[in-house]
C-alpha cells in the first residue's frame, strides 16, 4: 500500500535539470565547502554518521540529477532527429 | 554529543526531499531513506521530513518506525495533514479504528476540501467507521 506524501511539486529538481549540473554544484557548493573543512578526527560519533548521511544523499541526489538531465538529452536529441525526419518529407 | 552544525538553504533541504519522492516513487526506498536522513542532518527536526520519512517506513511495512517519525512530524506542526492521515491509516491497521476516526475527522475539519489529503481522509473516514460498525455488531 503506498502512503500520502506530501505534495512536492518537483520546482527545485525540475530547474537543476533543466539548467544541468553546474545548477545543483552552485546549490551545494557553500555546505560543500563547509564540509569539507570539517575534519573527521575532531568528530564524534553522531556528527560523522551525520557527515556521512550527507554525503551519501548528495551523490544519490547527483546520480539521480545526471540520470535525468541525460535523459532529457536524449529525449530532445530524438526529438530534434523527428523534427527533421519531418521536415524531409514535406 | 552535538550535532553537525549545517547552514543549508531552504532550496537544497527541497532538492533532496524531491529526489526522495522519485526513489519512493520508483520503489526505491533505501535510496530514498538515506536521501530523507540526509535532508535531517540540514534541517534537524524538519516535520515535512518526517512525515516523509514516516511514509516511507510505512510503505515498507516498517510501522514502529514510521508511526515514530509521525509522531515527530506532528510535533513540530500539528497540522501536517499528511502525517496524521497516514498515521490514521497506521492505527487502522494496529486495530484502533476509533483513534483513527477523530485523526481523520480533525484532517477533514482543519483543511481545505479540495486539498487530496481531504478527499483520500473522508474515504479512509469511511472504512475506519466501518470498521467500528463491524466491531460493536460483532460484539454485540
Amino acid at each position: 500500500m503506498k502512503t500520502q506524501q506530501p505534495e512536492l511539486q518537483f520546482r527545485v529538481l525540475d530547474r537543476v535539470v533543466a539548467q544541468g549540473r553546474t545548477r545543483l554544484e552552485s546549490m551545494f557548493r557553500e555546505t560543500m565547502s563547509d564540509l569539507s573543512q570539517l575534519s573527521r578526527e575532531s568528530l564524534d560519533d553522531e556528527q560523522r554518521h551525520e557527515l556521512d548521511s550527507l554525503l551519501d544523499a548528495y551523490r544519490l541526489v547527483e546520480e539521480l540529477v545526471m540520470e535525468l538531465v541525460s535523459l532529457k538529452e536524449d529525449l530532445m536529441l530524438r526529438a530534434r532527429s523527428e523534427s527533421g525526419r519531418v521536415r524531409c518529407r514535406t | 554529543m552535538s550535532h553537525l552544525n549545517i547552514q543549508a538553504s531552504p532550496e537544497e533541504v527541497l532538492v533532496l526531499m524531491e529526489a526522495s519522492m522519485l526513489f519512493y516513487a520508483r520503489c526505491e526506498y533505501e535510496k530514498a531513506e538515506k536521501v530523507l536522513r540526509g535532508a535531517l542532518v540540514m534541517s534537524p527536526g524538519n516535520s515535512d521530513i518526517y512525515a516523509c520519512l514516516g511514509a516511507l517506513y510505512h510503505a515498507q511495512d516498517r510501522l514502529d518506525e514510521a508511526y515514530e517519525c509521525y509522531e515527530q512530524a506532528l510535533k513540530g506542526c500539528p497540522s501536517e495533514e499528511c502525517a496524521r492521515s497516514n498515521r490514521a491509516t497506521l492505527l487502522m491497521q494496529r486495530g484502533k479504528a476509533e483513534d483513527a476516526i477523530q485523526e481523520l475527522k480533525r484532517v477533514i475539519q482543519e483543511h481545505d476540501p479540495s486539498n487530496p489529503v481531504v478527499e483520500r481522509s473522508k474515504e479512509l473516514l469511511k472504512v475506519a467507521e466501518s470498521l467500528v460498525t463491524r466491531k460493536t455488531g460483532a460484539a454485540g
